[in-house]
């Protein structure tokens, strides 16, 4: 599909997004896959719909996404105001356009945008409703977080990206899985769900991933329930490492998933130093090689800053962050749950399976690797033990949630599983040497 | 199963036995008098119990059953007699002369002891079965109280820190680590043979393998059943409903079904016992947890039915066996549980030195060395902020804006305001936020703000959120007034007719309609 | 009855083939809850039951069900489907499995089995085959609820006529008029909601999986697939706690567990095909249980609460020092390391190898 229909769509959805909101509608629904100008559309529409008059609170997942959200906002022209806690200090590459205000009895009458973190929102009692209450990132909102937000607003816009990482849910919840409500579950989820709310839901897809690579799209799919395009052009990425190095590979824009063998007595537990050395090794050789990156037809050398590495236990990190620390702290090095809305042009990320042998139902959740597999703009190596497709291929998923609910096993394991399955399809599985 | 667990259970097996957990004890072990034990014995197949024990600690069980688990009065009289000493155990309302009030001294606790999380669940069955019976005759009363307490007690087992409810092999899992295969000590026996069994490993693992064949749990030895049970009720129901005289058949069953019942009765028992001679210490935070404990009893329990009695005092309603079908009440119950979850460790770790080491070894604590003690503020306020050393590779869950509290010093708070990595550290910068004038309990003893805090090592561990989460917990129904209310506390009622094997009819009325329709329960 | 021995054996090798062929799901499943081990597996194919197999080892069984709960499966059960399944069917229209006002009912179970008419496999299957031919044809005139139809699902190597029985299956109009059938199973469970028991509940869910993955190849294999359409979804039947009350919980996304039937059957075949040396599949045979005896185990928690090898394997662990004493995640960290070699590692000792450097490092010694 070429750029010009794809931007297309977009346009033709933030126009319908906007008709619908401005004509009264009282709820809408975007799914975003990643990358996919999210925050762009958002940015347009609010400030789009500020322009006709609203008053919008919009709500983000934490401080530095409302930073980054007002800086983007007060650029579109619309006013903006950045609403604090009172321990919050305002950063030094905030706008200085920006309104900062901690006092909700300040907050504008009129046209304006309002930006929050949820945690403010949700403990705020509002004197004046606002028109609309947007959510940023809305799929990491628990449905018991927009409860407490019925305050601000009779109409509702929740946007975010349903592969990522769900609320995290420490308690015991088995009372709540079978609730027509689950407080639990993702708020978009929920109402995405709810054959009741089908008539007055507008419900909107954003057609194309902008972030990966044209070739690193379809690796990503299995992990989503709604079809989306690449809209980076095919060839147009890479990381080119010269000669006929180990890592040429990277050159074809399509994820490398770099495997250590598996000790006959099974892997490390906890940490695996060996694999940590392993990324710093990988590092080493390609920024020693001269490696260049390749973007929309602009090259230039890759440095440390460009690369970023993920794994999904804290501990592990802490070892990765030794073995990198020739390159730190240009190099960040931290858990899919902080990259969450964030890129480089390099990922490194370890495979979550790379040392289960015995994956649980938390393993096989297929979030944490949707993250780590969709944060690069030009390459992408999976570091792993090689006992994964072993491991997939003999798991056998049972199927044990409460009544009603969805095979969240199953399809995490069938992702897994399709997931890997192209990476060896492709022959993008090699062993490091 | 982390490092330092795998490594308990190694040194459990050097041990030859199994060794303490923590250095404190995390549960509130109330007086003999205080502890009733409970034991159940149910039909397999059936929900229903066949036979009950109960007692106290002090006073020894009693042991009551039914000929047929199947039959519906004859349960019914068994669970109402049950009922009247539970319900004045607990000291709930209209049912004992001495019910507890709002605000009850923590010394007051009564507690329930079961022997595993089975057991437990029967009081599940029992909401099921009876919190809106309409059957039962005389007894009516009493079971619907059977149901609504049986089901207060099982939904406040989930949450966190909660001291009513014990199960007797859960608390001994929390103090032990057992040299053994973790699936095999869910079984009470196995794990009291491993701690009571004197000699070497070989004599404690042979007496566990030998208690593990004899089932704890409320359904009996299928083997039993087969050879002598199953005839034996076969044969009393043809008496019965032939007219004749079964009691001696009846007495036959009870003869069986006793001993079965006194053997997991004295199980729970000892295990109380083992934990109440225990030479760990309670934890000193435990006491909060009953403060809480007794709250949610009050809040969640004592006050509806105080309600149910006298409608004037107010709107009441009863939860439902299944869920929370009425948003409010299941986003607030929601957030309640995450309160106590946050609040938890807190509570406890400040006099747990091993709960500390486990947190550091997770990254829920840090240890450090102060390197700058600064004052940021102006006039008289005081903003003192220190920076704060850690070593490379550190395992943490630091990040801007993050609260943490002094280990040894609850209380005291600070925030994140920067972390700074560098190649052979990692600095961290906090402000004082909370007691910052306030001397800590910890090390020097000294102010935030004093200086001779460089070139120390502090230990922080998280703050929790509790407090805020509670407040969240409460805006839930607060929120019904709000203009988003449609969409975010929208109603789905759900009713259920159970159709019984005559024919007859038992509803359970939702909470959304009687929260929203008023309709009795 | 035949009067010769001749006769006699025939009559017992069919009513063992009879006996297998039932246990086909009860075997597939067995043999999922540890598939690397050789025993489990040999005992699954040749359907040699474990508990046999302990009795020639001198084991006593333990596992075994209650005649209290049999009577009350098969009660629930027979009240499901008594008078043209009434209640079943007040149950699944109050959930919309069915149209209000739905009608019709064919029973294809086994007169064993609690049918009416039909007395054997062949039968049944004829039967059911014959009901699938009608369906080709719309849904309008044909039956609602359907009890026991019976499928086989050709895998002829491993699995020899391996047969199952679908406890329940609805027939409704799909938006194209095709019949769509959608399978259920029928559990004496009480629903307890989110505290249903998870272990029940994927195991209900497993064979609801089995059986729509058969019915898949059932339509498929007769030419039927493009006139028929099995849904993708299923309902479950438990009961209310204490009461015969079914709870029928509909539209359970079967999708994964089909596909899980699917490879799971793939890879039984691939497994066994290494293993096994005849066809011989009478579950009395000597050989044959000599043969589960003796294969090679691979011996993990999960054991415990099936197998009544486990004391055995559980024993010879013993003798070994082995790690899996203490459970599967200390077995799989120290791997083949003793627990007493483990210990002295713990305590300092120095390390023979680099595979015990780095154990003492994973411990956090080094």
């Amino acid at each position: 599909m070429s750029n010009t229909t794809l931007d297309d769509q977009y346009t033709q959805l933030s126009e319908d997004l906007l008709d619908f909101l401005i004509d009264g509608g009282k709820l809408a629904v975007i799914k975003a896959p990643p990358g996919s100008g999210k925050t762009f559309t958002l940015v347009e529409v609010l400030s789009a719909l500020a322009r006709e008059g609203s008053r919008i609170a919009l709500g983000c997942q934490t401080n530095s996404q409302v930073d980054d959200v007002c800086n983007r906002l007060v650029k579109k022209g619309a006013l903006t105001v950045r609403f604090s806690s009172s321990t919050y200090p305002t950063p030094d590459d905030l706008d200085p356009h920006v309104l900062v205000i901690r006092d909700k009895k300040q907050l504008p009458a009129g046209p304006s945008v309002v930006v929050g973190t949820i945690a403010k929102w949700a403990l705020t009692d509002i004197l004046d409703p606002f028109d609309l209450f947007a959510v940023d990132e809305a799929w990491q909102m628990s449905w018991a977080d927009l409860m407490q937000c019925a305050l601000l607003s009779e109409r509702f816009l929740l946007i975010g990206d349903p592969g990522q990482i769900p609320p995290v849910v420490t308690v015991d919840a088995r009372r709540w899985d079978t609730s027509p409500r689950a407080p639990h579950l993702a708020a978009p989820t929920v109402v995405v769900d709810e054959p009741g709310l089908a008539s007055v839901r507008f419900l909107g897809e954003l057609p194309a991933c902008r972030r990966l690579p044209h070739e690193a799209v379809e690796f990503i799919k299995p992990f989503y329930d709604f079809d989306f395009a690449a809209y980076a052009d095919l060839g147009a990425r890479g990381i080119d490492v010269p000669g006929a190095h180990r890592f040429a590979q990277l050159g074809d824009g399509r994820p490398l998933a770099v495997t250590l063998p598996t000790p006959s007595n099974g892997p490390p537990i906890e940490v695996d130093h060996e694999l940590a050395a392993s990324a710093g090794t990988i590092v080493s050789a390609i920024l020693d090689a001269g490696a260049m990156l390749r973007v929309d037809g602009k090259t230039r050398p890759l440095v440390a800053s460009d690369i970023g590495v993920s794994s999904t236990h804290r501990v592990m990190n802490a070892t990765l962050a030794s073995a990198l620390a020739p390159w730190s702290p240009a190099l960040r090095v931290d858990t899919p749950e902080r990259w969450q809305g964030l890129e480089r042009p390099l990922m490194i990320a370890i495979h979550p399976l790379s040392g289960v042998t015995d994956p649980s139902a938390f393993d096989l959740e297929t979030g944490r690797l949707c993250v780590m597999a969709s944060r690069q703009q030009a390459g992408l190596i999976l570091l792993t033990r090689d006992h994964v497709g072993e491991t997939l291929a003999n798991y056998v998923p049972s199927a044990e949630q409460a009544p009603g609910r969805p095979d969240v096993v199953g399809r995490g394991h069938d992702a897994h599983l399709r997931f890997w399955g192209a990476l060896v399809d492709k022959g993008r599985v090699r062993t490091l040497t | 199963m982390s490092r330092r667990e795998i490594t308990k259970k190694l040194r459990a097996w050097e041990a030859e036995r199994p060794i303490p957990r923590y250095d404190t004890l995390h549960h509130a072990i109330v007086s003999p008098d205080d502890a009733l034990v409970v034991t159940f014995v149910r039909m397999a197949g059936e929900s229903r119990p066949w036979g009950i024990a109960w007692g106290t600690a002090a006073s020894g069980p009693r042991i009551v059953s039914v000929p047929d688990g199947r039959v519906r009065d004859d349960v019914s009289s068994l669970c109402a007699e049950f009922a009247e000493d539970l319900l004045d155990h607990l000291r709930v309302h209209n049912w004992t002369y001495d019910p507890a009030g709002q605000k009850e001294d923590t010394s007051r606790l009564r507690q329930v002891w079961l022997p595993n999380g089975a057991h437990i669940e029967m009081l599940h069955q029992l909401s099921y079965t009876y919190s809106q019976t309409k059957f039962g005759g005389a007894n009516q009363d009493i079971l619907r109280a059977l149901g609504r307490v049986a089901g207060w007690m099982f939904r406040e087992t989930a949450r966190k820190g909660s001291q009513h409810v014990v199960s007797a092999s859960g608390a001994l899992n929390d103090a032990y680590v057992f040299p053994a295969q973790d699936v095999r000590t869910a079984h009470l026996g196995f794990q009291l043979a491993w701690l009571e069994t004197v000699g070497d490993r070989t004599h404690r693992m042979a007496a566990a393998a030998d208690a593990e064949t004899m089932t704890v749990s409320p359904t009996l030895d299928p083997d039993l059943d087969r050879r002598v049970l199953s005839d034996l009720v076969e044969r009393w129901q043809l008496v019965r409903r032939d007219g004749g005289e079964a009691s001696s058949t009846a007495a036959s069953i009870a003869a069986i079904l006793e001993p079965e019942l006194v053997r997991r009765w004295e199980l729970t028992r000892r295990a109380y016992s083992l934990l109440a001679a225990n030479d760990r210490p309670v934890n000193p935070g435990v006491r909060w947890l009953i403060e809480e404990s007794q709250a949610e009893f009050w809040g969640q329990h004592q006050r509806i039915e105080l309600r149910l009695n006298d409608p004037s005092l107010g709107p009441a309603f009863v939860a439902h066996p299944e869920t929370d079908f009425h948003g409010s009440a299941a986003a607030s119950r929601y957030l309640t549980y995450e309160a106590a979850d946050e609040a938890f460790v807190g509570r406890l770790i400040h006099s747990d030195p091993e709960l500390f080491a486990e947190a550091v070894d997770a990254g829920d604590a840090v240890r450090g060395e102060v390197v700058r003690v600064t004052d940021l503020g102006t006039g008289r306020a005081t903003r003192p902020v220190w920076v704060l050393r850690l070593p490379p590779g550190v395992t943490h869950r630091l990040r801007e804006n993050v609260r943490l509290t002094p280990y040894g010093s609850s209380g005291h708070e600070v925030i994140v305001l920067d972390l700074d990595v560098t190649e052979d550290a990692l600095d961290v910068t906090l402000e004082w936020t909370g007691l910052k004038t306030r001397p800590l309990s910890v090390g020097l003893g000294a102010k935030p703000d004093a200086s001779i805090w460089v070139g120390q090592q502090v230990a922080f561990v998280t703050s929790d959120a509790a407090d805020l989460t509670r407040r969240r917990s409460s805006r839930v129904w607060s929120a019904a007034k709000g203009p988003g209310a449609w969409l975010t506390h929208g109603k789905f009622p759900t009713q259920i007719e159970i159709l019984d094997d005559d024919g007859r009819s038992d509803l359970l009325v939702d909470d959304v309609r009687q929260i929203v329709a008023g309709e009795p329960a | 009855m035949p009067t010769t021995d001749r006769g006699r054996r025939v009559t017992e090798l069919d009513e063992t083939r009879e006996e297998a062929r039932r246990n086909t799901r009860g075997r597939f499943e067995q043999w999922a809850k540890n598939p690397t081990c050789h025993a489990n597996t040999l005992s699954a194919v040749h359907n040699v039951r474990l508990d046999a197999a302990a009795k020639a080892a001198g084991l006593q069984p333990s596992f075994g069900q209650s005649p209290f709960a049999i009577a009350r499966g098969n009660w629930f059960e027979a009240g499901l489907f008594f008078d043209d399944a009434a209640k079943l069917r007040q149950a699944l229209e109050r959930k919309s499995c069915l149209p209000a006002g739905s009608t019709g009912f064919l029973d294809l179970r086994l007169k064993m089995n609690g049918g009416t008419e039909v007395t054997t496999v062949d039968q049944a299957l004829e039967r059911t085959s014959a009901w699938l031919q009608r369906l080709s044809a719309g849904p309008t005139g044909t039956e609602s609820i359907v009890a026991g139809p019976m499928i086989k699902i050709p895998k002829g190597v491993i699995l020899p006529e391996a047969l199952l029985i679908i406890d329940a299956a609805t027939v409704t109009a799909d938006p194209s008029g095709r019949a769509k059938v959608t399978v259920g199973e029928v559990k004496v469970f009480p629903d307890r909601g989110g505290y249903t028991d998870a272990s029940q509940l994927a195991s209900a869910r497993a064979q609801a999986g089995i059986y729509r993955h058969a019915l898949d190849l059932a339509v498929k294999a007769t030419g039927i697939a493009e006139d028929v359409v099995i849904a993708r979804d299923g309902f479950l039947v438990f009961t209310w706690p204490g009461s015969n009350s079914p709870s029928v919980r509909p539209h359970e996304d079967l999708t994964y567990q089909a596909i899980r039937a699917e490879r799971g059957f793939e890879r039984l075949e691939r497994v066994a095909s290494e293993l096994v040396r005849d066809e011989d599949f009478s579950a009395d045979n000597p050989t044959l249980v000599e043969r589960v005896l003796h294969s090679e185990t691979d011996y993990r928690e999960a054991c415990l609460s099936f197998c009544d090898l486990a004391p055995r394997c559980h024993r010879r662990a013993m003798e070994r020092d082995d790690a899996i004493l203490l459970g599967d995640e200390i077995k799989r960290v120290l791997g083949d390391t003793t627990l007493t070699r483990a210990i002295e590692l713990l305590n300092g000792v120095d390390p023979d190898d680099d595979r015990e450097q780095d154990l003492q490092r994973q411990l956090g010694l080094a």
